[in-house]
């Protein structure tokens, strides 16, 4: 489909950054923004009235659960009220490729997710953060749980189905981590990609050896490379195509 | 009769929506998982904190019984969001159940759930004892939260992205739980307008008059205050 369309390439990041101005403006008529800082405020809040020595455990579990998971979530809701509003089949009449949607959404989400864990961070830690560590993990964790998002949307019929396929993928994620806390030597463990993801936001708060976080951001990276590439293939299938 | 046939529908609905379904029985499913986690989560905690996780219980109990109206009440914010797309409301609106009709029994779906899982959630949980009289109380007063939730959901959800939003904005009320351990006044202060606190403050001081009051008051006038807006705004009729 691609193919077909000209490659200009000064274009196509304009094309990005339209498209990315665009799903920008739309997450913040939609509230997430406001949300989002209305709940790190409540984080800050108990964060500052926990003592330091908690804060090095509490600030990147929190972090992890909550910010940096988001587009998980929302993704599914974005991708289903365009298919609904007919958007998707419209990809096809505009000069945006499906590349750059898909580029544009992560990229939308993955700020709001930073955005939010510089904030709390930033105020309400006052140890020793890597801070290029935190935003390397981040990206990362964001880029991963949101693919992970569009896929089971890619799969689904609407918003409430949605929500019915994203508990099992969320727990099959989510309890792997829980098990960490229990068995922090696993090391096989690590390859859980959430696990992975946890260490390295864990690892940005914690001094993580230099090695462990160069393996933790190569594996973190190819896997989301592969699974950017096989969204790719689904939602120009599924979503684009049958509609 | 016409409202135990639309009762019997809204049954039918919540069966045929697998999401729905989910949702309506996860406190069934997630009230074990929190006890099973704090069986096994609470000793492995305790060998390395000095204090004892007991002087919590308290909070934790609150927490558990308060997301169940929480969740019914999204999940009827949903189901809510779901007529009005199908304009089921427009065409209740000239049935002689009408649309106040729908919106009792919507609310009262929820309120019953509500309070059948709060005996459920303390049986369960077993973690604090509360007298029958002010376990019942407490229920009562989570019926009407639950349904306040589903009427906040829909008078503000335009869409069901904006819903998912404010879905994750309404948990911040869960916070006000915790007020107490964080003493700030002006914090206090505000949760005080919130009826999760009360709850809390009601299984904390089980018994005194001056919680189950305020609880009570801060509760109906929620309720009043949020049915008054949804029938001022007729639901898009």
């Amino acid at each position: 489909m691609t193919s077909t369309k000209p490659i200009i390439s000064d274009a196509n990041g304009q094309r990005l950054l339209s498209a990315l101005k665009a799903d920008v403006l739309f997450q913040f008529k939609q509230g997430f923004y406001f949300v989002y800082i209305i709940l790190s405020l409540f984080y800050l809040i108990i964060f500052h009235q926990l003592d330091s020595a908690w804060l090095s455990y509490v600030i990147p579990v929190v972090l992890f659960m909550d910010p940096s998971v988001l587009g998980l979530f929302f993704i599914g809701g974005i991708l289903l009220l365009e298919k609904e509003q007919g958007i998707l089949s419209l990809i096809y009449v505009t000069p945006l490729r499906i590349w750059e949607y898909i580029l544009s959404k992560i990229i939308s989400l993955c700020l709001i997710s930073l955005m939010v864990i510089l904030l709390i961070s930033l105020i309400a830690y006052k140890g020793a953060v890597n801070y290029i560590y935190l935003i390397i993990g981040v990206i990362l964790t964001s880029i991963f749980f949101t693919l992970i998002g569009f896929l089971v949307a890619t799969s689904s019929k609407s918003v409430n189905d949605f929500f019915v396929k994203i508990i099992p993928w969320m727990m099959v994620l989510m309890l792997p981590c829980v098990l960490l806390g229990f068995y922090p030597n696993l090391l096989l463990l690590g390859l859980v990609p959430s696990v992975a993801s946890l260490k390295l936001v864990w690892g940005a708060y914690h001094a993580i050896n230099f090695w462990e976080f160069i393996m933790l951001v190569l594996y973190m990276t190819v896997l989301n490379i592969f699974l950017l590439k096989y969204t790719y293939a689904v939602f120009q299938k599924k979503m684009v195509l049958e509609n | 009769m016409i409202k135990l046939i639309y009762f019997r529908s809204d049954l039918k609905q919540l069966f045929r929506e697998p999401m729905m379904t989910l949702l309506f029985f996860i406190p069934l499913i997630i009230t074990p998982l929190f006890r099973i986690i704090l069986a096994f989560g609470v000793p492995f905690l305790q060998s390395y904190v000095t204090f004892s996780v007991e002087v919590y219980h308290n909070y934790i109990l609150a927490f558990v019984l308060l997301m169940v109206p929480a969740m019914l009440g999204v999940v009827m914010g949903f189901m809510l969001l779901d007529d009005k797309d199908g304009k089921i409301i427009e065409l209740l609106s000239v049935t002689p159940f009408g649309r106040q009709g729908y919106l009792i029994v919507r609310l009262s779906f929820v309120a019953i759930a509500t309070l059948l899982y709060t005996f459920y959630t303390y049986t369960v949980m077993g973690l604090y004892t509360l007298p029958i009289p002010i376990l019942i109380y407490i229920g009562l007063l989570m019926c009407t939260y639950g349904a306040s939730i589903g009427m906040i959901f829909f008078n503000l959800a335009t869409d069901k992205v904006k819903g998912l939003t404010y879905a994750k904005g309404l948990n911040i009320m869960l916070f006000f739980i915790l007020v107490d351990l964080l003493h700030i006044p002006w914090l206090t202060i505000l949760a005080g307008f919130f009826p999760t606190y009360w709850i809390y403050r009601i299984i904390e001081n089980k018994g005194t008059v001056i919680p189950i009051v305020l609880g009570l008051t801060v509760h109906v006038v929620w309720f009043i205050i949020l049915l008054w807006i949804t029938r001022k705004r007729k639901i898009n009729v």
